[in-house]
């Protein structure tokens, strides 16, 4: 169902998760728990755009995964939740809309920029919406189970 | 929340014990925002300690500022008594706060997590939290981490195996510039901008001169490393709950230092086409 690269694709956000949660000095026995976050949730990237969504209804679900993820191994590992939802999140952040939106500016191509930053910033948009409803939904329950 | 935390300890405070009592709970919160820690969860230990410390909190944190007034009441209630409750204020700046560290969250959160089960004397709080502020991550580990994260994401992106060692090879240069340079830096912008112009130069002189490298993908690596993604979506999620100041300040913040680092890699991408 996925093709080689996108293997490739699952595989590499794995070991960028790591990558960056060993940068922010997670504690060891949570570094596989941040390298599948990474993953999972480019598997729901990819998932949600195969099935025909936009990219900004793949990286809400990517989002809405990586909120899961981290709230329940927080209770689990006994970490905060940010310590799984910040490195699983990462390969969600869109560094090729980025790239791509600088690289059209450079090359006078104004039109391409602008679309490429709008991919950008809407990108990071639906990131943070998508942790943020899972998060809410979780402070929620809290409430009222109080 | 309330209740959770000891209420009687013993610890009777006056002004001097109190103000550095204070100071050590400023000093615990001004680590925690400093690596990483959310508004609402410094805001919350740091009262739940003072509750267990026998005081009243009144906290407030942004994310460059912690303003606290402990209220602790009077303990002598006899005939002679004025009821006399003291009540202390202090505020700290926080500075230098860019840098995720979870370990020394972790450890934080543990010391704090003591403290209200059982209050610390303040002589061995402090000994706990200066141990903390010594505990700093070897470089090597820093160093492994981005090398790790910049070839990942140039695969990621579509590089081959080649752009992928390229994007590490330069983010050990990164890693040198952030260690050597970030003690000099005036601020993050002019900070982000000038590694920015280097990393990216060197990459488009690399990729000028051997061709089997494709530009795109080791830079992409490298921008990952540095763009300041997750900062900003921190940013949305205070915002959302609550903290609006603080979201708007991150998110303002965040959103200059991605330009800075777009134009750095523009006039890196113009200097070397």
């Amino acid at each position: 169902m996925f093709t080689e690269k996108e293997m490739v694709q699952l595989f590499m956000a794995a070991a960028g998760s790591m990558g960056f949660a060993v940068i922010f000095r997670i504690r060891k026995d949570c570094l596989l728990t941040a390298a599948f976050g990474g993953a999972g949730a480019w598997f729901f990237y990819l998932l949600v755009s195969k099935g025909g969504g936009s990219y900004m209804a793949a990286s809400l679900a990517g989002a809405v995964f990586c909120g899961m993820w981290s709230e329940f191994w927080a209770r689990r590992k006994r970490q905060p939740a940010t310590v799984f939802l910040i490195s699983s999140v990462i390969p969600l952040i869109p560094g090729n809309a980025l790239y791509q939106t600088m690289n059209s500016l450079v090359s006078g191509e104004p039109r391409d920029a602008w679309r490429w930053g709008i991919v950008t910033g809407l990108t990071m948009v639906f990131i943070a919406i998508g942790t943020s409803l899972v998060s809410a939904l979780f402070i929620l329950r809290e409430k009222v189970r109080r | 929340m309330d209740g959770v935390c000891g209420e009687e300890t013993g610890l009777a405070f006056d002004y001097a014990s109190g103000e550095r009592f204070l100071e050590l709970l400023l000093d615990l919160g001004e680590m925690m925002l400093q690596s990483g820690a959310e508004i609402s969860r410094v805001e919350d230990t740091l009262s739940r300690i003072a509750h267990a410390y026998g005081a009243v909190p009144d906290v407030y944190a942004i994310v460059f500022s912690i303003v606290v007034t402990l209220r602790f009441p009077g303990r002598d209630r006899g005939k002679n008594s004025t009821g006399s409750s003291i009540s202390i204020t202090q505020t700290r700046r926080v500075d230098d706060r860019d840098s995720i560290d979870f370990t020394r969250l972790d450890q934080l959160n543990d010391l704090s997590r003591r403290c209200c089960r059982k209050p610390l004397p303040l002589d061995q709080f402090s000994v706990e939290l200066e141990r903390i502020r010594e505990d700093k991550g070897s470089v090597k580990y820093a160093l492994l981490g981005s090398m790790l994260g910049s070839f990942s994401f140039s695969v990621f992106f579509g590089g081959s195996a080649l752009d992928g060692l390229a994007a590490a090879l330069f983010s050990v240069l990164i890693v040198f510039i952030q260690n050597s340079l970030g003690r000099y830096s005036v601020n993050r912008i002019l900070y982000t901008m000038v590694v920015s112009v280097i990393a990216g130069t060197g990459i488009g002189i690399l990729c000028r001169t051997v061709p089997v490298f494709d530009r795109p993908m080791v830079m992409i690596g490298d921008i990952m490393l540095l763009n300041p993604g997750v900062t900003m979506i921190n940013a949305v999620r205070e915002m959302m709950v609550g903290n609006t100041i603080s979201g708007e300040i991150r998110f303002i913040e965040s959103t200059t230092w991605a330009l800075a680092l777009a134009a750095g890699f523009m006039l890196a991408i113009h200097l070397t086409a």
